[in-house]
């Protein structure tokens, strides 16, 4: 249980000092997301009020735009200097492996949101109707979702030809229920609304992170087996 | 397989046409939608064989990843793109029956957006093994992403669902009630039967044919291999 933890916490760290030094790495994160705002309000917020409405989707579509480039970076990083071949030749399980890259990932694409959604808010001129814990919890367990399921895809495709487009095509149509349940739940924050209907978000949210991510960890090491 | 084939051949395609037959001289013509119901008999088995193909591929899948028996991946890689063709068909057969019943080609229902995202999964399957270029990986990750595909489906169904029930007045569309009455009447019920079986049959066919087809190119591509290393 201590190596668990150990190796997981190497590889995360190991992962968060990367982006920590490679600044770049969230500034381009940041920048995107910000300019893909900015192009979403001058092709369809003409009408503040209705622009308002659509605040909950743009926040999860920039997102997963960004999150895609998140993804892909911390693979390709991988392979172009080798590390991940010295990575599967240390003598840890496939499962810690995927751990450790799907929660460095996930504080990366966090960090990014942290930052990107209050802007998102700001820009917009939203007043929550609801508690401010509950937006970052829903982003966390969106995250999470997105991250578990992204590392695998990521992956998978990192060696191949054509991956950039390939990995967004695998992972769109596989994380709706994901994009569904974390734009109902961001817009009962914003807008309020009932309470039953955002539970049964929750706990479709929670089963889609769970199945998923089971899913995706048991069959991480048929990923990377060279 | 090959004396199976042979069989399955002559007896599929007679079904079927025995069942187009019956289909349009047998059956009385629903009171309600008119001759376009008969298109039923094409949609729901359609439907059941998609679904059957891509439960094919995720057992498959998931006995490749077990065994590594090629030959798994073979039976997978076959079954999808059935599964495929047959998804596609009832995307285009549903279309054409919502027009006159619903007056639209298309309803972001539950069903139809699952069945479409189902499509989409497996057209994203097929990139990925023409992507990766050795046999042996490409069986690898297409049984992981079939595998992923499958268990997914039920929590996307559950998610469009919602997402349509929840903000949408349902009776705005009455797409439940046109596709599964639980009481429909028995001469338009047991045509649909048989023609499931039917169908079933053809994608048996289908299927031995398109494996033993698989087994061939391989053998091909592992003598042409050879060939160009000794």
């Amino acid at each position: 249980m201590i190596d668990l933890v150990r190796q997981i916490s190497i590889l995360t760290w190991k992962d968060i000092l990367l982006d920590i030094r490679r600044k770049e790495n969230f500034l381009s994160m940041f920048l995107f997301s910000l300019l893909t705002l900015i192009i979403f309000h001058f092709s369809i917020g003409d009408n503040p009020k209705t622009f308002r409405l659509i605040v909950p989707g743009l926040i999860w579509v920039v997102f997963l735009l960004a999150g895609i480039l998140g993804l892909s970076k911390s693979f390709i990083q991988e392979m172009e200097n080798g590390c991940i071949k010295a990575l599967l030749l240390t003598p840890m399980d496939r499962g810690n492996l995927f751990l450790g890259k799907m929660l460095g990932t996930t504080l990366f694409l966090s960090l990014v949101q942290f930052i990107t959604v209050p802007m998102f808010i700001l820009f917009s001129g939203i007043s929550l109707a609801h508690e401010w814990w509950m937006l970052i919890l829903v982003m966390l367990t969106g995250t999470l979702g997105f991250t578990s399921l992204g590392t695998l895809l990521a992956g998978m495709t990192a060696t191949l030809r054509g991956r950039e487009v390939l990995l967004p095509i695998l992972l769109f149509p596989l994380i709706t229920p994901n994009l569904i349940s974390t734009v109902k739940i961001t817009s009962y924050i914003f807008f309020g609304g009932e309470w039953n209907e955002v539970l049964s978000w929750w706990k479709l949210l929670l089963a889609f992170d769970v199945i998923l991510g089971v899913v995706s960890y048991l069959s991480f090491e048929f990923v990377v087996e060279e | 397989m090959t004396r199976w084939i042979k069989i399955l051949e002559p007896l599929s395609i007679i079904s079927l046409l025995g069942c187009a037959i019956w289909i349009f001289y047998g059956t009385p013509t629903e009171s309600e939608m008119g001759f376009v119901q008969k298109i039923m008999y094409l949609h729901v088995p359609s439907v059941i064989v998609a679904y059957a193909a891509f439960f094919v591929v995720f057992a498959f899948s998931i006995a490749y990843l077990w065994k590594r028996d090629i030959m798994f991946d073979q039976i997978a890689k076959s079954s999808a793109e059935i599964g495929e063709v047959f998804c596609a068909l009832v995307l285009i057969t549903g279309a054409i029956w919502g027009k006159p019943t619903w007056g639209t080609y298309w309803v972001w229902d539950a069903r139809l957006t699952t069945t479409l995202l189902l499509f989409l999964i497996f057209a994203g399957y097929f990139l990925l093994r023409s992507f990766t270029r050795e046999r042996e990986r490409a069986a690898r990750l297409a049984a992981v992403l079939g595998i992923i595909g499958f268990l997914d489906i039920p929590i996307i169904h559950k998610s469009v669902e919602w997402w349509r029930t929840l903000h949408q007045p349902t009776t705005l569309f009455k797409v439940e009630a046109a596709e599964a009455k639980p009481a429909m009447p028995m001469e338009l019920l047991l045509p649909l039967l048989v023609t499931m079986g039917a169908m079933l049959l053809f994608y048996v066919y289908l299927l031995l044919l398109r494996i033993q087809m698989e087994q061939q190119y391989d053998t091909l591509q592992e003598l042409i291999a050879n060939n160009e290393g000794g």
